[in-house]
């Protein structure tokens, strides 16, 4: 790695200072060299934005082979770590196996069938309280090393305040208006 | 000259090259097609991630792990790790060691903002910010990185967070029907009619600040309002107490006591347990406290002695 990263000044305020707080852009190069992969930071830029915050991220990820899906649950878990987002809890659901018999010849045989199934592993990650930023750095890297033949879902609970156009009914506001028949 | 500069042969003429060099290309090893593992020259202390920097196949002369995988030969035990396509197959983890998770996350920590301290807790988001959004993001192998299920997005809010009045309320549960969850007191808005996800979120807030504005309006014909389309049961100017006070007056008539008015009788406690009994009956269903209750009201209200 080379090329300083400039620091960002966060501040850990109250509310309307969160509203206010920076948001980090990342402005990143991948160059492609003969030998493996060289990143190169230009800088770490602050935009005037206000953090998105997300109340939980939920990701689900499916895979046929339950040993690299404990291998990811490691990486996943340990990366979360490193990077300081909680871990709420980590479970696996129960696999779901899909079965289907098919006829064994091209042409006639009907007593002779084959079987096949498909099963699908699941494992769920839940993280809490982490920000726009945050996110998207933990689910880009997470999900670049996505294993091949693995999928996942990513369920974001964002949490907003209530728009300045609902705070208060706008017909005080309005001028009265004469009320005209309506037509049926 | 120049082509035969790359034989060790010196003080010789170029047109009589070295009797070892013969015609064939040297390929510098004593038996030929083989060349020792690389695992033979790793130190212990090497650092893993120059090995497997990046995502790839397992390469057997590249980790110097003694690993056997497959099905096992009769009496015998799993192939080696050379030439086993089992290995091959499955993906593999070594690009991402615990040291080289640390070394990124490390790099990448400079791009991640903190979790404000002052919500650290459910009920204090709630109370800042009260409108959840759900997403779902889909990330799977396949012709299509993009995936119709998407878009759809999911508001939620409670009511009590959002400046209604009580007829406001009412008008807006009534509005949105099966939306509203009464034990949780949320309002759920599902959106997915547009293409995009933020035309959605867009219409969710749309129906949303229709909704708020149109429950505060009072039409002209909210007030034929009758009995069935009441949320709850309100006692005032009911059948119920129209009948207690019929009886009340008769009950008093029969023993000619007539200078009894009807707020003297609304404002005396057998009528107002009455009341109490009957409502809790109507609203909260019927439990061994409330029919007991009741009967003691009716008792006291009839003047019957059990």
């Amino acid at each position: 790695m080379f090329g300083p990263p400039f620091l960002r000044v966060l501040n850990s305020n109250f509310v309307h200072l969160v509203k206010h707080a920076p948001k980090v852009r990342r402005c990143y190069c991948l160059i492609t060299l003969s030998s493996p992969l060289a990143w190169i930071w230009f800088s770490v830029s602050i935009s005037d934005e206000p953090e998105t915050l997300y109340k939980r991220l939920s990701l689900l990820v499916k895979g046929h082979d339950r040993a690299v899906l404990d291998s990811y649950e490691f990486f996943a878990v340990l990366a979360a770590k490193e990077l300081g987002i909680s871990v709420e809890k980590v479970h696996r659901p129960p696999k779901t196996i899909e079965r289907f018999t098919l006829l064994k010849s091209v042409h006639i045989f009907k007593k002779h069938r084959v079987q096949y199934e498909m099963r699908t592993h699941y494992l769920c990650l839940e993280l809490k309280h982490v920000t726009g930023s945050t996110a998207a750095v933990y689910l880009e890297y997470v999900q670049r090393n996505l294993p091949e033949g693995v999928a996942m879902e990513v369920k974001k609970t964002r949490i907003e305040a209530i728009p300045e156009h609902i705070k208060k009914p706008v017909w005080d506001t309005l001028p009265q208006v004469e009320e005209t028949d309506v037509k049926s | 000259g120049p082509a035969l500069s790359a034989f060790p042969c010196t003080g010789l003429s170029p047109a009589a090259p070295h009797p070892s060099c013969t015609g064939k290309p040297r390929t510098g090893h004593s038996t030929p097609g083989h060349v020792p593992p690389r695992t033979e020259r790793m130190a212990v202390d090497q650092d893993w991630s120059s090995v497997y920097p990046t995502a790839a196949s397992f390469k057997p002369a590249s980790v110097p792990l003694p690993i056997r995988m497959g099905y096992p030969v009769k009496r015998g035990v799993p192939p080696p790790k050379e030439g086993n396509l089992e290995l091959i197959k499955i993906p593999n983890f070594l690009h991402l060691t615990p040291p080289a998770i640390r070394k990124h996350c490390a790099a990448l920590k400079d791009f991640c903002t903190e979790w404000p301290s002052a919500l650290d807790s459910d009920e204090k988001c709630e109370q800042h910010f009260p409108i959840e959004i759900e997403t779902v993001d889909y990330v799977s192998a396949g012709t299509s990185i993009r995936n119709p299920k998407a878009r759809v997005v999911t508001l939620k809010v409670k009511l009590s967070n959002l400046n209604l009045d009580d007829h406001a309320k009412k008008k807006i549960i009534k509005l949105v029907g099966e939306r509203y969850c009464k034990d949780t007191d949320m309002l759920t808005i599902t959106t997915d009619r547009c293409p995009l996800r933020r035309q959605n979120y867009d219409y969710g807030i749309h129906l949303l600040t229709v909704l708020y504005h149109e429950s505060w309006k009072t039409e002209i014909w909210e007030s034929e309002k009758t009995e069935e389309d009441m949320e709850e049961y309100i006692w005032e100017n009911s059948r119920s107490q129209r009948n207690a006070l019929d009886t009340l007056l008769r009950i008093k008539a029969s023993e000619n006591i007539t200078n009894v008015t009807k707020e003297e009788l609304l404002a005396s406690e057998i009528v107002k347990n009455y009341k109490n009994s009957v409502v809790a009956l109507k609203n909260e269903g019927e439990t061994e406290n409330n029919m007991s209750q009741y009967k003691e009201s009716v008792k006291k209200l009839l003047n019957i002695q059990a």
